[in-house]
């Protein structure tokens, strides 16, 4: 932990989410940005205790993990003083309502709710030109926030991937939709039960394998069902921070990019943004009620860019040339690669600027970026690459769906295969 | 960047992660450590439960009054609806006659086979009679068009308390709130309308509701039993007019297709719970031990709050009356018996043999705290704690 200027601003924020609170301690400065936490505990835990006293026990933790004393006689620290090196500046209380009053803090706290913390966050991001687009795969709903005809828009879609998944079934042919993006073979009651049983226990941890490919597949019905029919339609690519616990605790990120992929299928060039420790709705809060203390917020460091995506398309068939990639890396030689019609390829560059040169030998080209002479339909494009690097995607649009079949898990596997070479940021 | 390099760094991350935790937080104190207790059943509940009739009627009882499970406590009356005559065509005459020959007056009681007009003509030696066909009350309605009404008879509904307890509240004519103690079953999903009836368990916890389970002699009770009831059961239940079922699981895929909204609210006739959740789930022992204690006495199921309720008698009421529930939350210990909410395991108990003081990479790559449980038959697993429920603890 760096040194505390006189200028920090501690803010203590409680996220009271349907299915997890969240405990956050952020410290401000001039010069960085630190966050502490996430301190979690399932928001049902505050039916079954006095909350007050479950309140005190996460700052406690929180307390402990940041190495800053927070709590004197039971009394949580608060001034307003910046050079104190204890205690909290602000408490921002996000939802929860129903806990306030046997909250000992709630006197001081300011409090808002889930949305308009996202909304305010997203207005934020938006105004820095950080990102243009803000989706939030929630227990209970999924927010979008994004840009489109010069103007900011929103859509709260009541399903999620917690509280609200059952909503996902209420189709016979949902379940069959879900089952098809699974590598592995599954009864599909079996699937269904699983899916309905989250919405009992949302805040259960997917702690085995196949839990995942679950979660994720969720995720991409979720998306494909809920995505705003303007949400895509300048189809030149979006910058998109992606938050919810589905997204934040998944430990491989190349697999949420395919996942954001296939489910909202986008054109052109993309840039995914992860918010890695569930911190979107928390600053939000923060913004929405001090959005001078937190001008100066590292973005880059609560929302890393994590991958790029480019996606080439047109009108061929899997398996057919589309002609070649040239990257330059900025040395003297170029990597090549050979395009094959429905594959990914995953460039490993890791937060890199490189000029993308594709040379494209069939009716295939990337929304947003002109050809640089209709003779040889090639196309030269400066990319900046995120943490985990580069995805190019041959598919083509509409996504053709994998089967429900052996051979549509073996595609599924492949499409995995070609990003799941590392499990960690 | 090779796949061992990376892992290489995640694994000293989180061991620094955990280090830090270990230095400041004392594992009996580590939120992280927290379970829930199952709450599948909660004995001697304080609880108001409100006796509703089906409409406006008589109250009979006073707000303070101590009532006894047999006692009414008010009544209504409902109309099980009517049937139109037209008088003036039966007897053949014109509407504007039909006044000077009713025998019977409107809104007055009448009974099958009564004479409720009678014209007589040629000097009395030919007569046209209005019978009625059945018993109610007979009413006029357009005398212009010779129009009349015979509403069956209202049929009294009496209400009884059905719990021992104090009348704290009387709404509108129509509802008496109860204080009384109850004895909860709670479970992890509902679907209907509050719904009473008497308690019959029909399967044991392990196996599922069999179609021979179920006959006439259950209709108007709540059956119990089984880890799961399919839709064909369900729908033989509510053919048998059986008012609720209580049992381990439903498919959703059962569900859906007598709830096709999948809103719990939507009542098909019949309230249902399901104590384990969605696929098969054997009903714990400790609940089913509780159901055979009150099988053949009256309960209430209310699905929206996903819990039977067992009133309890006088005697019982009194004695074990404890008022305000304790926390519900522990830290979780070495030989505390503990049931697993997720499956492959849902539903199974076990008793934990060791609580890993760090956080652990499961093999999802998601980190979380564990434990390590042991299930009947000595089987071990690693389970993160925010997937169990404590069963037994020894606080």
């Amino acid at each position: 932990m760096k040194e505390i200027t006189n200028a920090a601003q501690f803010f203590l924020i409680v996220d009271f989410g349907s299915t997890v609170v969240h405990f956050f301690l952020l410290n401000c400065n001039s010069q960085n940005t630190i966050v502490h936490g996430p301190v979690e505990i399932p928001t049902r835990y505050f039916r079954k205790s006095d909350p007050n006293v479950l309140f005190f026990q996460g700052v406690s933790a929180l307390e402990q993990s940041a190495k800053r004393k927070l709590i004197a006689k039971d009394i949580l620290i608060v001034s307003q003083e910046t050079n104190r090196s204890s205690g909290v500046q602000r408490v921002v209380l996000i939802s929860g309502e129903e806990f306030y009053p046997q909250l000992s803090v709630s006197e001081i706290a300011l409090k808002a709710t889930q949305e308009e913390s996202l909304e305010a966050l997203f207005s934020h991001l938006s105004t820095l030109q950080y990102c243009n687009s803000l989706l939030d795969i929630g227990s209970s709903a999924t927010r979008y926030f994004y840009e489109g005809n010069g103007q900011n828009k929103k859509l709260i879609a009541p399903i999620g991937t917690g509280a609200s998944a059952l909503y996902v079934l209420r189709q016979d042919a949902q379940s069959d939709l879900l089952l098809r993006w699974l590598t592995f073979e599954m009864e599909i009651v079996l699937l269904e039960n699983v899916i309905a049983n989250k919405s009992v226990t949302p805040y259960i941890i997917p702690y085995l394998e196949h839990d995942l490919e679950i979660e994720l597949a969720l995720v991409r019905e979720i998306l494909r069902t809920t995505i705003p029919a303007d949400y895509d339609e300048e189809r030149a690519g979006r910058n998109v921070v992606l938050s919810g616990a589905a997204i934040s605790r998944y430990p491989n990120p190349n697999l949420i990019g395919l996942t954001y992929l296939d489910g909202v299928e986008p054109e052109g060039v993309n840039e995914i943004y992860i918010d890695t420790a569930q911190f979107a709705t928390s600053l939000g809060g923060v913004i929405k009620r001090y959005p001078e203390l937190v001008k100066d917020v590292t973005l880059s460091e609560i929302f890393p860019h994590i991958l790029t995506t480019v996606t080439v398309s047109g009108t061929f068939h899997e398996g057919e040339s589309l002609g070649q990639a040239f990257i330059n890396f900025g040395f003297d030689d170029n990597q090549e690669i050979k395009l094959e019609a429905g594959n990914i390829y995953h460039i490993p560059s890791a937060a890199q600027t490189l000029t993308l040169e594709f040379s494209f030998t069939h009716n295939a080209f990337i929304r947003g970026c002109p050809f640089e002479s209709d003779a040889n339909k090639s196309v030269i494009k400066k990319i900046k690459t995120g943490k985990r690097g580069l995805i190019i995607d041959t598919r083509g649009r509409p996504l053709p769906l994998p089967r429900l079949s052996a051979e549509g898990r073996e595609r599924m596997r492949s499409w995995i295969h070609a990003l799941d070479l590392s499990n960690s940021l | 960047m090779t796949m061992k390099s990376n892992n290489f760094i995640r694994k000293n991350k989180a061991l620094e992660r955990t280090q830090d935790n270990r230095k400041s937080l004392p594992s009996e104190k580590n939120v992280n450590l927290l379970v829930a207790e199952k709450t599948g059943y909660i004995p001697s509940v304080t609880k108001v439960i409100i006796r509703k009739l089906p409409q406006k009627g008589k109250i009979w009882v006073k707000e303070g009054e101590t009532v006894e499970p047999s006692a009414i406590v008010g009544i209504s009356h409902s109309s099980p609806g009517f049937r139109v005559f037209n008088i003036s065509e039966i007897l053949e005459i014109p509407p504007e006659k039909i006044f000077r020959c009713l025998v019977k007056s409107s809104g007055s009681k009448v009974f099958k086979g009564d004479v409720i007009a009678e014209d007589k003509k040629t000097f009395g030696l030919i007569s046209r009679q209005f019978i009625s066909p059945i018993d109610g009350i007979f009413e006029m309605v357009d005398p212009n068009r010779g129009q009349a009404m015979i509403q069956f008879m209202p049929i009294p509904i009496k209400l009884v308390a059905g719990v021992y307890g104090q009348v704290v509240k009387i709404v509108d004519e129509q509802e008496v709130h109860i204080k009384t103690t109850v004895d909860l079953i709670t479970g992890a999903l509902g679907s209907g309308i509050e719904r009473e009836g008497v308690l019959r368990i029909v399967a044991d916890s392990h196996e599922a509701i069999m179609m021979t389970n179920l006959d006439r002699s259950l209709a108007g009770s709540v059956i119990a039993g089984g880890s799961l009831m399919n839709k064909d059961i369900i729908q033989k239940a509510i053919a048998l007019e059986v008012r609720g079922i209580v049992s381990g699981g439903i498919n959703v895929r059962d569900y859906r297709s007598l709830v096709s909204s999948l809103n719990p609210i939507e009542d098909v006739g019949i309230s249902l719970m399901a104590t384990e959740g969605y696929g098969l789930g054997e009903i714990p022992f400790s609940i089913m031990e509780v159901l055979q204690k009150y099988n053949n006495r009256f309960v209430i199921i209310n699905p929206r709050d996903k819990e039977l309720i067992i009133p309890l008698m006088n005697e019982q009421s009194r004695k074990k009356e404890r008022g305000k529930l304790a926390s519900q939350l522990h830290y979780i210990k070495n030989d505390v018996t503990v049931r697993f909410l997720k499956s492959p395991y849902l539903g199974r108990e076990g008793k934990v043999v060791e609580i890993k003081k760090d956080p652990i990479i499961f093999p999802s790559g998601i980190e979380a705290y564990g434990v390590v449980v042991e299930m009947a038959g000595g089987t071990r697993t690693i389970v993160p704690v925010r997937n169990l429920e404590i069963v037994h603890h020894n606080d």
